[in-house]
């Protein structure tokens, strides 16, 4: 018995041990060689509320994301994408009380990093092929906003903490492509039509 | 006595005679330190007699911060921002507006972008970011609109087609 309730204590410790340890590093390596394909079509008629349309193609994603209180030594990001992420987004649309919001994106290699102390930020994104996004719609009759987004990107990586070194490289070797051809009649609200395509990019906030 | 105040009078007016002349010579050396030759004196981002200062802390803010991107300290330490859109980048953004409508439309093609934002205080923030495009990065956008409500709004960014 005596033995058995040693035992346990020894157990007890480490778990809370284990649970007060901080994570020290964190690796993320992602490589995808195959073709990433997205395709939605939609007619939609006669809607009492808000209509949101999306399609999205993503080869490499990688999100992290921890409290203001937490620490992390290291953080290697790694992801390589070698194939085709394409999408493809019809929309009809028509009579909708509210909002109407469609989207395509088409997205090789995406990381969003959101922490609190991170000594070092290491990230590598390298991208081959092309993502290519393409939205047509025709939207009419809507008492809300419509909102229409066709996005393609290559390499894409957000940073949201307080860091004491970062360290990005990203190549982007393919060709990035966006259209959005889109068609809007009777909207009661605003209109936004948004065609963006980006080779490379990196967003850091924080501190 | 007479032949000491003599040569100490001599002295003085030796004295005064190569200030007065020195002073030209000073006037005519400045012009030439401030030409070109001087930069490559100092050498690259160094002013002159900078060994000898202590190091001035000014690439700090009022709010303290100080932001070094690919090595170079930014003299605007709360935000950065490098946008690329130039090799085979194409832009096209075609809208039709009517004047009752309320149109937003835009169309980017960025090659590298670079983004930095500091809202804190006294931080030293570091970036190193090394973005290589070689692809063509197009975005296309059309529009076509019309009873709509509200107030015109157009907004095209460089390279684009202008709203008619």
């Amino acid at each position: 018995m005596k033995t058995t309730a040693s035992v346990l204590a020894i157990a007890l410790c480490l778990a809370a041990s284990a649970g007060a340890a901080q994570a020290q590093s964190l690796d993320n390596s992602q490589r995808n060689n195959a073709n990433i394909r997205a395709q939605l079509n939609a007619t939609i008629e006669h809607v009492g509320n808000d209509v949101a349309l999306t399609s999205a193609a993503i080869a490499n994603s990688f999100s992290a994301t921890g409290g203001t209180g937490s620490s992390l030594a290291t953080l290697n990001n790694y992801q390589n994408f070698w194939g085709d992420a394409r999408s493809d987004l019809s929309a009809s649309i028509s009579n909708v009380t509210d909002d109407v919001s469609v989207t395509s994106a088409a997205i090789a290699n995406s990381a969003s990093i959101k922490s609190g102390w991170v000594g070092t930020i290491n990230n590598t994104q390298l991208a081959a092929y092309d993502p290519t996004s393409t939205l047509n719609a025709t939207i009419q009759h809507v008492g809300g906003d419509v909102a229409a987004t066709s996005a393609a990107l290559s390499n894409s990586a957000s940073v949201d903490a307080d860091f004491g070194r970062l360290a990005s490289n990203q190549i982007n070797q393919a060709g990035v492509y966006a259209t959005a051809n889109t068609t809007v009649r009777n909207v009661g609200g605003s209109v936004t039509a948004t065609a963006a395509a980006i080779g490379n990019s990196l967003s850091v906030t924080g501190f | 006595m007479n032949r000491s105040r003599s040569i100490l009078k001599s002295a003085v007016l030796a004295l005064a005679g190569s200030a007065v002349l020195a002073t030209p010579v000073l006037a005519q050396s400045a012009p030439a330190r401030g030409g070109s030759l001087a930069t490559y004196e100092a050498g690259y981002a160094n002013g002159r007699q900078m060994e000898g200062r202590t190091y001035g802390s000014s690439s700090r803010e009022r709010t303290g911060n100080r932001l070094i991107v690919n090595g170079i300290i930014q003299s605007d330490s709360s935000s950065y921002f490098e946008s690329d859109g130039n090799t085979g980048d194409q832009a096209v953004s075609g809208a039709d507006y009517f004047s009752t409508g309320a149109i937003n439309s835009s169309s980017t093609a960025i090659g590298n972008l670079l983004t930095v934002s500091v809202a804190g205080s006294w931080n030293t923030v570091i970036v190193n970011s090394n973005q290589t495009n070689t692809g063509t990065v197009t975005a296309n956008g059309s529009v076509t609109a019309n009873s709509t409500r509200g107030t015109t709004t157009a907004v095209a960014p460089n390279g684009t087609t202008p709203p008619r």
